[in-house]
């Protein structure tokens, strides 16, 4: 059997990466990716800590299902933003979003 | 019936709640079935606010368990008073602006009260699902509001760097979840609390150390700074004032950090006595010094603003380093004057964005120096100004005085005097800034003298929050015992 220790190595690169994306990145739609990453990390660690520490119970898998309904929300709304400011502005690269100074 | 002999899943304990979700169904099915009533929709939610707040303290004293995720006490009771009586003040300031929006009253209004049943479960939420679900449901709430006007570029702005910002630190906060949950196989904080015991001793016997807890606390500490908006994550607050609508502006001033302040409190108090055992003194290296960037940084930020809603967007940032002195005390002391601090914060900043809901509606006022001669055209908007931003300076006979003496007394009393100190040096820069606007307000020649017109609704919020104001200044002792009973429900075991 696969050790826990590769899964949470796996989910920590994972929200790495998608916390790198949601730093440096310049484009709306690969922030939203970047999110979704950093999520799948979580559901991934969530999976991992059930499947190995408490096979039986329900507590760590049933977190996992709401981080999902969670994800679908941002993730919608995210869009839903992003289209907005595509028809207001006719971009979506980050920098030329910047009519509020700070 | 007595609450006591009630069983957990009693609905009866989730009331507020209840009431609220009542409201906004009725809110929903008047919009639907008879678009003529539209206009009673604002006085429909006012109602379900007082309704649900009657609720609440007709269940002071209940101390128990509920639904197995909730813990229903005298402190969730206190957030769940101070965030409807925000509310309530929030839908009064907001009757121009639902109104003239596209005509969508009713979403409004229901994504408002939403948001307010968001920040009472919050309240009250021991187990990790649900405090993940009601702070995410609480941005999502915030985001939308913001963004509503779908053609005003700002706010779609505004809108979107609130949600960029917000989701990834949620998403940090949720990774730190899913380790709490890894180490003590545990998601509700008790357990958690209990299972960092038992590990720890393990560990430590093994020669492990507790350091490995470190990077998990800063994760958690910084999901929860971005809601209370405290320093180094405070990016967003002033983008975000600027861009939303005013109402809103006022709502994301006060809602969202009375939720992520109830988090702070109840994550701190309950895994503290843990983390002690593991011999970390994280608390006031951690939270003090966000204490301290954070109003340092907001005061010294707010000295160079013109924009009147970007000063009170640092000025916020200031007010929130002041009341996590309280939490890093995490004394039963500091806990209840952070409550009263935040109900005379929630008084005075709504004031203040009353008056410039109504002065910007009526005059098109931007920055400070369009408040010139204030007082001349409106003199008890003007006044009402005047004496919120004393209250959030802390002067005497205002709440904030007696806020800040309980917050710097407990700070004092537990051997963090130099905290004390800082906020005492910060508090007297901020006068700096805030006496900019009353400076403006009274002793600038004014243009113009055609009178600035305050309809009904807004007298009632401008009387409202001097009155709150007011009354926490004067007469603190008819509320501090109970703010001291909801912090001692942290300290009875």
């Amino acid at each position: 059997m696969i050790p826990l220790s590769w899964y949470l190595m796996l989910a920590a690169a994972l929200f790495c990466v998608g916390l790198y994306g949601m730093l440096a990145e310049r484009h709306l739609i690969t922030m939203l990716m970047s999110l979704e990453l950093m999520l799948n990390a979580v559901i991934l660690n969530m999976v991992a800590f059930a499947r190995y520490l408490e096979p039986q119970a329900l507590h760590g898998k049933t977190f996992a299902l709401f981080i999902y309904a969670l994800a679908a929300a941002d993730a919608v709304l995210g869009l839903a933003l992003t289209v907005l400011v595509w028809r207001n502005r006719d971009t979506v690269a980050i920098d030329k979003i910047n009519t509020l100074k700070g | 019936m007595s609450l006591t002999s009630l069983p957990d899943q009693s609905l009866i304990f989730l009331l507020p709640e209840l009431i609220l979700l009542g409201a906004i169904l009725l809110i929903l099915a008047v919009d639907l079935l008879a678009p003529v009533a539209r206009r009673w929709i604002l006085y429909l939610s006012l109602l379900g606010v007082v309704g649900a707040g009657g609720a609440t303290v007709s269940l002071w004293g209940v101390n128990r368990r509920v639904f197995a995720v909730l813990s229903l006490d005298n402190f969730a009771l206190s957030v769940n008073v101070i965030a409807l009586i925000a509310v309530a003040v929030v839908i009064m300031i907001s009757k121009d602006y639902a109104y003239t929006n596209d005509n969508q009253p009713a979403l409004f209004y229901t994504l408002l009260l939403f948001s307010a049943i968001n920040i009472c479960f919050l309240g009250a939420a021991t187990n990790l699902v649900m405090i993940m679900l009601c702070f995410d449901f609480l941005s999502i709430g915030a985001y939308i509001l913001t963004g509503f006007p779908r053609g005003d570029l700002h706010a779609n702005e505004a809108a979107l760097k609130y949600f960029l910002y917000g989701s990834t630190l949620s998403a940090v906060l949720l990774y730190a979840m899913s380790w709490l949950y890894g180490f003590t196989g545990s998601t509700d904080l008790v357990g958690i609390a209990q299972g960092l015991q038992n590990w720890s001793v393990e560990a430590i016997q093994q020669g492990g150390s507790p350091l490995v807890f470190v990077p998990l606390l800063v994760l958690m500490v910084a999901g929860l700074s971005y809601k209370v908006a405290a320093a180094p994550f405070h990016q967003w607050a002033p983008d975000v004032y600027e861009g939303a609508p005013l109402p809103v502006a006022a709502f994301i001033s006060v809602g969202p950090k009375l939720a992520g302040l109830a988090l702070f409190v109840r994550v701190t108090l309950v895994l503290f006595p843990a983390t002690l055992q593991l011999g970390m003194r994280w608390r006031w290296p951690l939270l003090g010094l966000i204490a301290v960037s954070s109003m340092t940084f907001g005061n010294l930020a707010a000295l160079w603003q013109d924009n009147i809603k970007r000063l009170l967007a640092y000025s916020s940032i200031a007010q929130v380093g002041y009341m996590l002195i309280g939490i890093t005390v995490a004394s039963e002391d500091g806990i209840a004057a952070v409550l009263f601090y935040m109900l005379a914060y929630v008084f005075a900043n709504l004031g203040i964005f009353t008056a410039i809901t109504i002065y910007e509606s009526q005059t098109g006022a931007v920055n400070i120096g369009d408040y010139a001669g204030a007082h001349k055209r409106a003199p008890f908007l003007a006044f009402v100004t005047t004496f919120c931003l004393l209250a959030l300076v802390g002067f005497p006979t205002t709440g904030g005085f007696v806020g800040k003496l309980g917050l710097f007394a407990a700070a004092i009393k537990g051997g963090l005097g130099w905290l004390a100190l800082l906020a005492v040096i910060n508090s007297v820069i901020s006068l700096a800034y805030y006496w900019r606007v009353i400076r403006a307000m009274y002793f600038t020649p004014l243009w113009t003298e055609s009178p600035v017109e305050i309809s009904g609704i807004y007298q009632v919020a401008l009387g409202v929050t001097l009155g709150g104001v007011l009354f926490l200044g004067l007469l603190p002792q008819f509320v501090l015992p109970l703010f001291q009973a909801a912090a001692h429900v942290f300290f009875s075991h």
